[in-house]
């Protein structure tokens, strides 16, 4: 029985080799190309933050004038990182879960070389005065139909992975994964076809309000089930034990579906379209707590009385800010949704940019780090080359989202916005209490960006395979080595 | 180990169909809730647009005609139309290229 055992524990520590090796080169692409686009929107995300303080900054190139810069920021935040490390995690998630090594690795890997070539012209496109100016729709509008075709090719391969799972058995991560891989399309096509085809012969205000929506959309039906879907694969896998609550998770995901597509017209209060709609977004926002609970509960009870774990390990530390970050994103989320608070927020500068900060670095992207320092060791059968730099990356990014999301934009709007609303007090005045918040979002991207561009080396120096060749995983802290072997 | 039964050409292929098939469907619905369920619907902000418009159009045109009259206002003077005089008005000035103002207005741009 002893030996019977042992060789199936062979045999699965093969399979899982086979699946890290046949998915090193598309894992790799992804992560890699993700993080250097995430090095160039935080560069991107710093020129157009010093504009808002010093408009003569860089002022004499229209190719970096703040409307163009800020637009291109956001962009390749959200399709040149964002998307590349959710396809990075779903493809190897995917793969390891339904037990399927990748007999496409090539078309993926081609696929990702025509996203991220459409991402660099798309961007070029926006730099050179042809982006849209619409939110989260910034590139010109060929760039849609490409990606939407693009993501086709790159998630197909994951679903067929999928449907020929080994076993029967279907895991909470991967219920995330199916969600986003089908929500994706039906959110990313509505809103491009409604804004983008439809938008002139209709009406623009209401395509304001899908505008609206389809942030909203991209962020709770694809972006959150990504980062959730890690968040439930690393937690038990670090800390070896199982999730804490199934019918907890059972909760969180459903909730998740239900409320997450309402979300988003909140931020069009008081425009001329339906109430119900405005009223119903505010009201999903603010009942957006209920997943985010579930999940991040979920997901810290499974880590409690492992603090050393958590102290440890990168992927588990990223992981539990991301959830931490997850929590901060629903709170403000709905506190922003209330009308009383729109009243301040919903024309100040930096309101929304905030919360989308909040949701996109200190939630979604702080989990995808954590996925990353997880994967990448395993893909590329070689170990982390420096502790240090994933602590630097870790309090960088802590402390920047911190500062940059909660303190300067959102208490920074929130300052604006009431300066603007007393009428009493001159605009100008409105202005300079503002000054001190543009100057602090610069100096937290600059730290954030820094962090990055050491992240994104760090991450090329593993896929050129020249990280640590040891057994022992690299650690935060020196310790003995107690983390079970994934 | 065990073969996996799932695993089989067919189902792998009718998978990826079902996939364009489903990006298809949320292309099909979103003509149909653009032409089916919106064409009837009275929009107020256009209805006012429309109002808003003409009134636009027959102020434009009105400006139109009296900007290319020609008249004796009677007092001595006569209206022309403005490139009629653009010669005097060069002469005088009036159509050099903006320069920057020389009084301060105490902001500071860096």
């Amino acid at each position: 029985m002893a030996s019977e055992i042992t060789s199936q524990q062979v045999e699965d520590k093969v399979l899982r080799a086979q699946i890290d090796r046949s998915l090193r080169h598309p894992v790799m692409f992804f992560f890699t190309s993700g993080a250097a686009w995430l090095a160039v929107s935080l560069i991107l995300g710093v020129i157009a933050s010093a504009k808002s303080h010093s408009p003569g900054f860089l002022g004499d190139c229209s190719l970096l004038s703040y409307g163009r810069v800020f637009q291109a920021h956001m962009a390749t935040f959200i399709y040149g990182w964002g998307a590349q490390a959710a396809f990075g995690t779903i493809i190897w998630l995917m793969a390891r879960l339904s037990r399927q090594e990748s007999k496409k690795a090539g078309v993926i890997l081609t696929i990702g070389h025509v996203w991220n070539a459409v991402i660099g012209l798309g961007t070029l496109g926006i730099l050179l005065g042809g982006g849209t100016g619409k939110a989260w729709m910034y590139f010109p509008t060929w760039v849609w139909p490409v990606l939407l075709v693009c993501y086709f090719g790159i998630g197909i391969w994951s679903v067929i992975a999928f449907r020929v799972r080994r076993g029967g058995h279907v895991y909470i991560s991967q219920w995330y994964l199916m969600a986003a891989l089908f929500w994706f399309p039906w959110v990313f096509l509505s809103g491009n076809i409604f804004i983008n085809t439809f938008a002139d012969a209709g009406n623009g205000v209401m395509a304001a309000g899908i505008n609206a929506w389809f942030r909203s959309a991209m962020l709770f039906l694809f972006f959150t089930p990504v980062a959730i879907a890690s968040a439930y694969y690393i937690a038990p896998k670090v800390t070896g034990r199982p999730v804490y609550s199934y019918k907890l998770a059972l909760l969180g995901f459903w909730s998740l579906a239900v409320i997450g597509p309402w979300v988003g017209m909140q931020k069009v209060m008081g425009a001329p379209i339906p109430s119900f709609l405005q009223f119903a977004g505010a009201g999903a926002a603010i009942l957006f707590i209920i997943p985010a609970l579930c999940v991040a509960l979920n997901i810290l009870k499974t880590t409690a009385g492992k603090s050393s774990a958590v102290a440890h390990s990168p992927s588990l530390r990223f992981t539990i800010a991301g959830m931490i970050g997850l929590l901060s994103t629903a709170v403000v989320g709905g506190l922003l949704a209330l009308p009383d608070a729109l009243r301040f927020t919903q024309f100040a500068f930096g309101g929304t940019y905030g919360y989308e900060i909040l949701a996109l670095y200190g939630f979604f992207s702080m989990t995808m780090f954590g996925a990353i320092y997880f994967i990448v060791p395993r893909v590329t059968n070689r170990e982390w080359i420096s502790g240090g730099l994933i602590r630097q990356h870790f309090w960088l990014s802590l402390y920047g989202v911190v500062f940059i999301g909660l303190f300067c934009c959102i208490l920074g709007a929130f300052m604006h916005g009431y300066a603007l609303e007393t009428l009493d007090v001159p605009a100008e005045s409105a202005q300079d209490r503002l000054f001190a918040y543009t100057v602090g979002v610069t100096t937290g991207w600059v730290f954030v960006a820094l962090a990055n561009v050491f992240f994104c080396l760090h991450l090329l120096l593993m896929w050129l395979r020249l990280g640590r060749r040891s057994s022992h995983p690299t650690l935060l802290e020196h310790h003995e080595p107690t983390l079970p072997a994934a | 180990m065990e073969p996996n039964l799932r695993d089989t050409p067919l189902r792998r292929f009718n998978t990826f169909f079902w996939g364009i098939a489903l990006f298809l469907v949320f292309a099909i619905a979103a003509v149909l809730v653009k032409n089916v369920v919106a064409t009837d619907v009275v929009d107020a902000e256009t209805e006012k647009g429309k109002e808003r418009t003409e009134r636009f159009n027959k102020i434009t045109a009105e400006q139109l005609a009296e900007r290319n009259t020609y008249k004796d206002n009677g007092d001595g003077t006569v209206q022309v139309k403005p490139e009629d005089v653009f010669g005097l008005g060069k002469q005088m000035g009036l159509l050099d290229g903006p320069k920057p103002s020389e009084q301060k207005h105490g902001k500071q741009f860096n």
